[in-house]
């Protein structure tokens, strides 16, 4: 798998996927007539970005060769430090920027864990996000963290520019500023170097060490982002907040063609997966799908989607 | 005395038992301090009452390892144990509950535990499904299934009365737990497999290298297969036991399992990118974890503290396992 690394990258390696969402979209606009309305897409792209900012971050991870698992809580603690800091009457400016700046040093303290006492990744965020859910429920033990819903910060995830949620305008930017990362620069090459052979990357002189806690820490920074804008759409943080995550972005991620055993990514593809992720949970919703029924569709519509990811770039290798 | 010892001597035997003592020397130092801690905060931890429950509680996590760390050594994964072992659990209950006998009922729990394995091995080995990905999805159906076939009610069996469902249940061998005999016996079985089996020889073989093992002859495609179904089979063995406990089939029973187990494997030493492993040490990973929780509810210690000491011990474990630590945190103060 490994090998085929450099082949792909000459390629649109997410044509495959890009069908089966394309499929997905007319199947959910014939069978419903609400699907296509733009509140619904408004609200089916709101609800995917919060995935697809984690699916961002565990792209890099897995791309490395790592995995990172302690996102669905380091989302979850973020967003109440930064509701924390407001509630108590701080700028809301100050409470993103701790939101923000937790995260990160979660993501570090991960990085360094791993890079410096080479534990199993996951292993460290295991551990990791363990540590981190017990430290959010000790800062909601008197309930919900609430009380943070200023208008300065509510518009956060309430507004609108250019008729796209504010969330959805963030996770472009995100996206815009990713894409260059990991395309066009030497950190985003290094990343999908390590991830293929770290050891031909070390001998190239690649730093190892400081490439792979810039990518956990990139992890830390874009779920605690998400777990910010998600404090600012649902106005309390309950101690399970974000919980599940952590599966959600790895699917996201490698339905998207991302290979869980390093050295290929895309950044595309992690959109596109996080898309078909929510349009299922969208789609059942408006199919009002028994819940029970759900689980399995969800199972079976991973499971086939990456097989035909598979099939179609095995074909275009052999091209 | 000689030096070169004749095998089987006394010699020998003392070079073995030394060599397993420096192997897994950071092993039993874990252990030496969880138990100086249990003495220290928590001696009611001794009672034979307390340890019996211990081990029945370790069980069911144990069960799985098991079976886990065939798939683990293979240098896959397998996160559908929660989901099979929530289905298969509802599938006995609802099959004893309606006077099935209950050798049937286990049939068609198993039955249902390699099903889901063999699919799991189909879509890792014929689609080049990642098994992470491809037992993420396979978990989310199972869940759903055990969800679907008790219409997300739990399933009691209490009027079905069977001494074989009390044995495995809440039963007891003297101060042994029934479900821990079952533990024990799986191990051992396992243990044997793994070490003197051809089976379990390519099964390290095809964990280190798979393309190796390929070429030399092995075939690794059924060795995989095999894998996933030993594994959703200990599973559905699990479900059945954790069912006989309370005489209840519970659809989200489980959902820790896999991740617990996984973590219990990794800490007894078996490594994640497979090729390397033993059952040994997943039964002391397995029985450390559960100590350590007992120990935390023992001293009383509130849910979220539980949570950040249950983090520190798995990085502590794996601190205290790795080869060569000092050198390493050596080498790390320094880069600092």
């Amino acid at each position: 798998m490994k090998k085929q690394a450099v082949a792909h990258t000459k390629k649109f390696d997410e044509l495959g996927i890009l069908i089966v969402m394309i499929a997905l979209f007319v199947f959910l606009a014939i069978a419903s007539p609400f699907f296509l309305k733009v509140e619904n897409i408004q609200n089916l792209l709101l609800q995917s970005v919060f995935v697809m900012l984690v699916g961002f971050g565990m792209m890099f991870v897995l791309t490395i060769g790592g995995i990172d698992l302690s996102v669905g809580s380091i989302l979850g603690y973020s967003g109440a430090v930064t509701g924390i800091i407001i509630a108590a009457g701080g700028n809301v400016f100050l409470g993103i920027l701790a939101g923000l700046g937790t995260g990160a040093a979660f993501g570090i303290i991960n990085g360094l864990l791993i890079t410096q006492l080479r534990i199993a990744p996951f292993l460290v965020t295991f551990a990791m996000s363990s540590v981190v859910r017990g430290i959010l429920l000790l800062s909601t033990t008197n309930g919900a963290v609430s009380g943070f819903a200023v208008p300065e910060f509510t518009y956060l995830a309430q507004g609108y520019i250019i008729g796209l949620p504010i969330p959805v305008f963030i996770t472009i930017i995100v996206f815009v500023i990713l894409l260059f990362l990991f395309k066009f620069t030497s950190f985003g090459r290094n990343v999908t170097a390590i991830g293929s052979n770290r050891e031909v990357a070390f001998l190239s002189g690649v730093s190892c060490n400081k490439i792979t806690v810039g990518v956990y820490m990139l992890s830390g920074l874009l779920a605690a982002l998400s777990g910010i804008l998600l404090a600012a759409r649902l106005t309390a943080v309950q101690s399970e907040m974000g919980g599940g995550y952590e599966m959600d972005a790895i699917a996201a991620a490698v339905i998207g063609g991302t290979s869980m055993a390093g050295g290929k990514g895309s950044i595309i593809g992690a959109i596109i997966g996080a898309v078909i992720l929510g349009m299922i949970s969208n789609g059942l919703d408006l199919l009002s799908v028994n819940q029970f029924y759900r689980q399995i569709i969800v199972g079976a519509i991973i499971i086939i989607a990456v097989a035909l990811e598979r099939f179609t770039s095995l074909k275009t290798e052999r091209v | 005395m000689n030096r070169r010892s004749v095998p089987g001597s006394g010699a020998e035997i003392q070079k073995n038992v030394a060599g397993f003592l420096k192997n897994n020397a950071a092993m039993i130092a874990l252990l030496v301090i969880v138990l100086l801690l249990i003495a220290l905060f928590a001696p009611q931890f001794f009672s034979i009452q307390n340890i019996t429950n211990v081990a029945r509680q370790a069980s069911t996590t144990g069960i799985i390892a098991i079976g886990m760390t065939f798939v683990i050594i293979t240098g896959g994964i397998d996160l559908s144990v929660g989901g099979v072992l929530a289905a298969t659990g509802i599938a006995f209950s609802i099959l004893t509950k309606f006077g099935y006998e209950l050798w049937a009922a286990v049939l068609c729990a198993l039955l249902l535990g390699a099903i889901v394995g063999i699919i799991n091995g189909f879509g890792t080995i014929f689609f080049g499904i990642q098994p992470f990905i491809m037992t993420l999805a396979t978990s989310s159906v199972t869940g759903g299934i055990a969800l679907l076939l008790c219409d997300g009610i739990p399933v009691e069996f209490t009027t079905v009365s069977s001494p074989v469902i009390d044995f495995f249940g809440n039963g007891n061998v003297g101060p042994v737990p029934g479900p821990f005999v079952l533990f024990a016996a799986l191990a051992v079985l396992s243990a044997v497999i793994l070490r003197y089996v051809p089976f379990g020889r390519y099964v390290y073989s095809v964990g280190s290298s798979f393309e190796g093992a390929r070429l030399a002859g092995v075939r690794t495609t059924r060795i995989i297969m095999l894998t996933y179904i030993i594994c959703s089979i200990c599973a559905a063995l699990a479900g059945i036991v954790t069912a006989c406990r309370l005489y209840v089939g519970h659809p989200v029973a489980g959902s820790t399992a896999a991740l617990d187990s996984i973590a219990a494997i990794v800490i007894g030493g078996t490594s994640l990118s497979g090729g390397k492993g033993s059952v040994v040490g997943t039964v002391v990973g397995v029985l450390l974890m559960t100590a350590v929780a007992n120990l935390l509810n023992l001293t009383g210690v509130p849910t979220y503290i539980q949570q950040i000491v249950k983090g520190v011990i798995i990085i502590l474990a794996i601190l205290l396992s790795t080869k060569g630590l000092r050198q390493r945190i050596k080498e790390a103060w320094r880069g600092l």
